[in-house]
């Protein structure tokens, strides 16, 4: 019986330890770029994903669309009675956008496209990394397609899903909001209905309850459970008034300076199919006054 | 050519990983039950079980970087402890008479150690910050039933392509 670690084996476990710690303090480093390799091995599977996923996606959807046609009566019952608001909530929303646009062009803000305003990518996500740990997608649209790195990425109405962390030249990753490696740099905001708009920053996720956590709120603010949580615009990286969810709880941190609260994920994180990349447009420098 | 079957088979699980397992609605069996589809692990224990060991270590450290690549943000982590892993389970499997429930044993320690592995090196990093009693109570129970329950359906294909395969080869 040979012993379970001789002399050279335990060379051979000690060296690939050191590479081993080698290559993550690499990665960690080297944060969201992206090396021609790894574009390379990215792209090139990504196309054997897209080939694999399609069928399994097409599968997938039609027993998802069974489970649809059961919901789809209650749903219609329901959204007739909303219908009856629809008009008048219509012309409201004319007379607002109306309004807005006069009060703008009087502030001489007409050419200066606001923090609000973006460009669309659509794209269909192809993988997802299968250890909860890491909470990555790949998507079929890259480089080619005018994807760049750290845009947001949303699904649809505007639900906040995460950013692009990796780009190849025809797929890229996405760094979910739940991905504990991304979370930290969003800052967001809370515009109540009546009382000043209250700035915070998405700290964590809490993937035993899955909520993020929205920290460094001020102590005196009303925070509420139900409140609705958007991007705030101010990091840049992300554009203004994107949904990041609702508030279920409201604690105060542990050493009382700050509140902190509960937020559940307006997107469906698990359960995704399409996406949009957006790229905030340029704003026209020096114009505004 | 033997070698490009076994990379088209355990290539194909490796997609298989990523893109059709995410797409199967595990989330309704419970709240917060985690379950993780290790195939590309299952295969490559066979492959060092029923072909080669040298074999599965070399693609054991192909199929980790490639894990890594696509499905992690971190290199290495994966590479390490698939190897690691496969080597150890394959320790293991010397020392007792290998038949099907003892292969589905082995496959299950295999799991549970290479779970264990990455969760315990992101730890340190930081890439996660999972408590270890919902480790071990929502994601490693259901991840290993999957994947002994996997390891029960391709046990039989699997044997004969991997020993037919071996004859070929050296031990």
């Amino acid at each position: 019986m040979p012993s379970f670690f001789s002399n050279k084996k335990l060379i051979v476990l000690l060296t690939s330890l050191i590479v081993l710690i080698a290559l993550i303090s690499y990665s960690l480093k080297e944060g969201t770029r992206a090396t021609w390799t790894e574009q390379f091995v990215q792209d090139v599977v990504g196309g054997f994903q897209y080939v694999v996923n399609v069928p399994a996606r097409y599968v997938a959807g039609f027993f998802e669309n069974v489970s649809d046609i059961e919901n789809a009566y209650k749903e219609n019952k329901r959204l007739k009675e909303n219908l009856t608001n629809y008009a008048s909530v219509e012309q409201e929303n004319r007379d607002l956008t109306s309004q807005n646009k006069e009060l703008k062009a009087q502030l001489g803000m007409k050419n200066d496209p606001s923090l609000s305003e973006y460009t669309k990518y659509s794209a269909t996500l192809i993988s997802r990394s299968y250890d909860q740990w890491n909470q990555l997608l790949t998507l079929d649209k890259g480089k080619v397609n005018g994807i760049k790195n750290g845009m947001p990425v949303i699904t649809s109405g505007k639900r906040l899903v995460g950013s692009v962390t990796k780009v190849g030249n025809f797929t890229s990753k996405v760094s979910l909001i739940s991905d504990d490696q991304n979370v930290n740099q969003i800052s967001a905001m809370i515009e109540p209905k009546n009382g000043d708009t209250i700035y915070g920053m998405i700290e964590g996720y809490n993937q035993n309850k899955g909520t993020l956590l929205f920290g460094k709120i001020p102590i005196k603010a009303k925070v509420k459970k139900g409140q609705t949580v958007t991007t705030s615009g101010l990091s840049g990286k992300y554009s203004k008034g994107l949904v990041i969810g609702t508030v279920t709880s409201v604690s105060t941190d542990q050493y009382g300076l700050t509140k902190a609260a509960q937020i559940k994920p307006a997107a469906d994180l698990n359960h995704l199919n399409y996406v949009l990349v957006i790229e905030k447009k340029k704003q026209v420098g020096g114009k505004g006054n | 050519m033997k070698q490009s079957k076994i990379f088209i088979l355990l290539f194909f699980l490796f997609l298989i990983q990523g893109t059709v397992m995410p797409l199967i609605p595990f989330y309704s069996v419970g709240n917060n039950v985690q379950i993780i589809s290790e195939f590309v692990l299952v295969a490559l224990l066979m492959l060092a079980f029923f072909g080669s060991l040298s074999w599965g270590l070399k693609y054991a450290i192909l199929f980790g970087f490639l894990i890594d690549i696509i499905y992690a943000s971190v290199l290495g982590v994966y590479a390490f402890s698939l190897t690691l892993t496969v080597y150890l389970v394959y320790s293991i499997s010397k020392w007792v008479n290998m038949n099907t429930a003892m292969t589905i044993l082995l496959v299950a320690v295999g799991v549970c150690m290479q779970q264990f592995e990455v969760y315990v090196i992101y730890l340190m990093i930081g890439v996660t910050d999972q408590q270890l009693g919902f480790f071990f109570q929502f994601r490693l129970l259901p991840t290993v039933c999957l994947n002994a329950v996997f390891t029960m359906l391709i046990y039989y294909p699997f044997r004969r392509f991997f020993e037919r395969l071996s004859d070929g080869i050296e031990k």
